[in-house]
């Protein structure tokens, strides 16, 4: 296995950590650097981004029905404290 | 700020309601829709979310101001849901599972599935919303559920980690095996995965 291969799964492996922003400074440099100069790597990110924009965008927002927002003040101003 | 402290234990009725409604209520649309995932049915999605804001209400004394709400509240909605609807069916489906095992495996599954990029770019670009909603709803909920907190709602790993009561190594696991399972539903759905493995 070449250095470059595993830095491919290195960098693989954390793609989507990386687009999560959950990686340290270090490592997310490292992943930087390495999908600059690396086509597969690149498109791999490019990939993730799309499905990960196409989750978020695929699930609109919901709003609650008023009758339940309503059952539930109306619950909450009825409910003893336990401490009060 | 011990006095602010003070003062919140010392709070009337009144204001703890005005309080819970000011900082609580606002996140109910954002409940409902978690709620309307974990049970897929609108009537047990209303009752969930009821019996959610009950309980935060009753032990809202408990809650530490500065900390985030929003978190507070999906871990118990979703412990309500573990604990009502869960133990219903008899399903572990949100119990605990080997890290390193889940990460090798999300590894592995990276790998059995051969698709050109270009292939799957342009599948992706043509992706309908109903696509991507039908390789979510495939998802084991173990997977689905800490999916859809990441990438709908942009929890963190480790507010996830706490809405779900496991470790943030786990919520990282399931994510990524989530991740790749979905994009592998995805190549299945658009017509372009050759998985040699199966």
């Amino acid at each position: 296995m070449t250095d470059l291969s595993q830095m491919c799964s290195f960098v693989m492996m954390r793609i989507n950590a990386f687009l999560d922003n959950e990686l340290d400074e270090e490592t997310a440099d490292d992943v930087r650097i390495h999908i600059a100069n690396c086509d597969e790597c690149i498109n791999e990110v490019e990939i993730w981004t799309r499905i990960r924009g196409a989750i978020k965008q695929a699930y609109e927002p919901v709003t609650a029905p008023v009758s339940l927002i309503e059952k539930i003040t109306a619950r909450i101003h009825d409910m003893e404290l336990d401490t009060a | 700020m011990d006095t602010s402290a003070l003062e919140t234990t010392a709070e009337s009725r009144e204001e703890r309601v005005a309080r819970f409604e000011r900082d609580a209520l606002p996140f109910i649309n954002a409940l409902y829709g978690a709620a309307l995932k974990l049970t897929r049915h609108q009537a047990d999605a209303e009752d969930l979310v009821q019996e959610t804001y009950t309980k935060a209400f009753s032990s809202f004394n408990q809650f530490q101001e500065g900390t985030n709400l929003k978190a507070w509240l999906y871990r118990i909605l979703t412990n309500t849901y573990i604990n009502t609807y869960r133990k219903a069916q008899r399903s572990p489906r949100i119990a605990d599972s080997p890290d390193i095992e889940d990460w090798q495996l999300a590894r592995a599954d990276s790998h059995s599935v051969h698709v050109s990029s270009s292939a799957e770019m342009e599948a992706l670009n043509n992706l309908t919303d109903s696509r991507i909603i039908a390789a979510m709803k495939s998802l084991k909920s173990e997977y689905r559920y800490p999916v859809y907190l990441a990438d709908v709602e942009g929890f963190s790993y480790k507010e996830i980690a706490e809405i779900l009561d496991v470790p943030v190594g786990t919520v990282m696991s399931r994510l990524s095996r989530g991740r790749v399972q979905l994009r592998n539903n995805l190549q299945t759905i658009c017509g372009i995965g050759v998985n040699f493995n199966d």
